[in-house]
């Protein structure tokens, strides 16, 4: 009995001791790094809330994805942008399958953890593990790296290694304490990294306008505070009036509340500062469609806040508000029929299961 | 002469114990993988009800047998015997019928043709039609040979104490859960190489211990309802405190690696706490822990309980 207790607690504490010794690993910036070929009108699709589970009937939601995806003037997008909770009590099966369907579309994608991605019965590394092997996925493999979250990614698009624009996709983990989690610091710190790195900048230089850095989108999954803040400056706006969908460049379709962290970050800080990213791309909320024009107290910068169309039929959503979003993004910007900057055209395609697909609403060009 | 062993079943508790052994890890896998198929039904708020369901019943049904098999095992008369199995054949009967309906429906109609589908198992639903036609056989089976006597009872009386109402609900109560995690502790051990419990193994590998102790929880819990008072009184104390320290241990364990990395339940553990995994406040290790104590301090308070009565009768 004395011998086993001894021989236990020397297991126990070896154990112990090992999991102290687990460090992180500071990757390179070119290990973050994916490229694409840019072209005129380089067209973006961008997916979320797909919510595949062990009960989906997967060959169904395939040919609703597929047709999602052509469904802007059958036109094949470039890249397609598949923004957080893709699985929620999933299985390896249906993880493996529908990475694979994507895969099979021959159209390079990014895959970016929401809230629910982890939740279904596989280990924590397994999507991990199959997108470091599928040909077409944007897929920064850096294990154990000392950047939080697991879908930190920046997509450069060059036209003959002249960087026209960037995509970053940035984790928007989880939870902590009964509340959502925020993007960390270290995830601002590596946006600021990357930002620069994708320009070739070793440090920030120090007269930046808004022509100094290449445009650039963020996709994450769970929307940050500036939804709330622009949601809350609209039902201002609008108080005791009829609240416009459509008002100018701006589209405001709302039906529920904003769900984000309560924790603050100073993302927006940087965001202003560099004047390099034009648009944060959210879903979450899956009910809510949106494109609104922010600025942040003290900036003259504009920046689009975009709730993507939620793809397909599963968990909650309205059965007229599901698709996919497109963006179509310029190189110099072009003036909207409105008089605004335009650095991409955002278009809102309404994709039901039967029938044809149609144009909710997008820029006007002027 | 040395002793021969029989392998009669009811002469050889170790026998006996081996194969209640095994029949719970496969019931309790059984009920794992039932209520894992069964969530997204309230993740999807009902959608896809049609595919679910089917599955959820084939792979909770053993859960039932093993009850009625429990509840055969403390009949003591042989008419009540007979009137159990001729429940438990009909129920396993229509059930057998109705999988068998529901496979087909999904086969035919659902997936248009596909008899393997893999979507909420790798043979799904191929495996709802299998599995069912052995329930209708195992039905028939009962309904045929359920004119037992005592010749014929294999299980016979070794445990034929009447147990009252409330312990059976109870135990009821207590069982579904206590087999669920040890299905998932058992699952999470099957796929350990393939690092599942990665990046955090060193906290979560104290919750699977604490998801197996659950387990002896109910070990203790089944005594509670036996209710033997001929038990071996100073063994039964030892076998009870190592249970407190190793609850203890992991228990400590767990809520120092979740004090550590607040994060780690949600990063590896979401679908381990399906309910409380956004919650990283340790209610999940809370109602864990309780689970195994419950049963523990009772049975604790009973043994020495018995442990002064029989110094008292010296």
């Amino acid at each position: 009995m004395k011998k086993l207790f001894r021989y236990s607690s020397i297991a126990l504490l070896s154990a112990l001791l090992c999991s102290c010794s687990q460090g992180a690993i500071k990757y390179e910036d070119e290990a973050y790094i994916k490229e694409l070929n840019w072209r005129e009108n380089f067209l973006v699709c961008h997916l979320g809330d797909l919510h595949v589970s062990s009960s989906t009937n997967l060959e169904k939601q395939f040919n609703y994805y597929k047709k999602a995806v052509y469904s802007f003037n059958n036109e094949k997008p470039d890249v397609i942008i598949l923004n957080g909770d893709n699985f929620m009590n999933s299985n390896k099966e249906c993880v493996r399958k529908t990475l694979e369907f994507f895969n099979s579309l021959e159209i390079p994608f990014a895959f970016g953890y929401g809230n629910h991605d982890l939740q279904s019965m596989h280990s924590p590394d397994y999507i991990d593990n199959l997108l470091r092997n599928l040909q077409y996925a944007l897929y920064a493999d850096t294990p154990n790296d000392d950047v939080y979250g697991r879908s930190n990614v920046a997509i450069n698009i060059k036209d003959n290694g002249v960087s026209k624009y960037q995509i970053y996709l940035i984790d928007s983990n989880s939870y902590l304490r009964s509340e959502y989690d925020c993007i960390h610091q270290d995830q601002i710190d590596w946006y600021e990294r990357m930002v620069l790195a994708t320009n070739g900048y070793d440090e920030a230089p120090s007269n930046i306008t808004k022509d100094t850095f290449t445009k650039s989108m963020i996709f994450t999954h769970i929307p940050t505070k500036e939804f709330k803040e622009a949601y809350d400056n609209y039902l201002a706006r609008y108080e005791g009036k009829e609240k416009p969908i459509i008002n100018g460049d701006e589209y405001v379709d709302m039906r529920e509340g904003v769900s984000c962290s309560p924790y603050d970050t100073n993302l927006m800080d940087y965001i202003n500062k560099y004047k390099s990213t034009v648009m944060i791309g959210a879903n979450h909320d899956h009910v809510n469609n949106t494109d609104f024009w922010y600025k942040s107290e003290g900036s003259d910068w504009d920046l689009r806040l975009i709730y993507g169309q939620k793809a397909g039929f599963s968990c909650y959503f309205d059965e007229d508000n599901i698709g996919a979003s497109f963006y179509q993004l310029y190189d110099s910007p072009k003036k909207s029929k409105h008089g605004n900057d335009l650095y991409f055209n955002d278009i809102k395609m309404y994709v039901p299961y039967e029938g044809e697909a149609k144009i909710i609403w997008q820029n006007e060009l002027a | 002469m040395a002793k021969r062993i029989s392998l009669n079943i009811k002469d050889n508790k170790i026998l006996r114990i081996l194969l209640i052994s095994v029949i719970y890890v496969v019931v309790s896998l059984s009920t794992f993988i039932a209520v894992k198929i069964f969530f997204p039904i309230i993740s999807n708020f009902g959608l896809n009800s049609i595919s679910i369901i089917p599955g959820f019943l084939t792979y909770i049904m053993p859960l039932f047998i093993f009850f009625m098999v429990i509840l055969y095992i403390h009949t003591s008369t042989i008419n009540n015997k007979r009137m159990i199995l001729l429940i438990l054949g009909l129920v396993i009967t229509l059930f057998g019928v109705f999988g068998i309906i529901m496979a087909a429906i999904l086969m035919g109609v659902v997936y248009e043709g596909n008899t393997i589908v893999g979507n909420t198992t790798p043979i799904f639903p191929l495996d709802v039609l299998l599995i069912n036609i052995l329930y209708l056989l195992l039905g028939i089976s009962l309904l045929v040979f359920k004119h037992i006597d005592k010749k014929n009872d294999i299980i016979s009386p070794i445990m034929t104490k009447k147990i009252s109402n409330k312990k059976f609900v109870l135990l009821g109560f207590y069982l579904p859960f206590s087999m669920y995690f040890f299905g998932q502790c058992l699952w999470g051990f099957m796929y350990i190489f393939e690092g599942y419990w990665s990046p955090n193994w060193y906290g979560v590998m104290p919750a699977y211990f604490l998801f197996a102790l659950m387990t002896v929880g109910l070990i203790f819990f089944v005594n509670y309802v036996h209710d033997d008072k001929h038990n071996k009184n100073r063994l039964a104390l030892i076998s009870l405190l190592s249970t407190f320290l190793y609850l203890v241990i992991f228990g400590i364990w767990f809520l120092i690696a979740i004090f550590v990395n607040p994060y780690l339940v949600p990063e590896s553990m979401q679908w381990e706490f399906e309910i409380l995994y956004s919650i990283s406040y340790p209610y999940g290790l809370l109602v864990i822990v309780l689970w195994v104590l419950i049963p523990l301090i009772y049975y604790f308070a009973k043994t020495i309980r018995n442990i002064r009565k029989e110094k008292t009768n010296r």
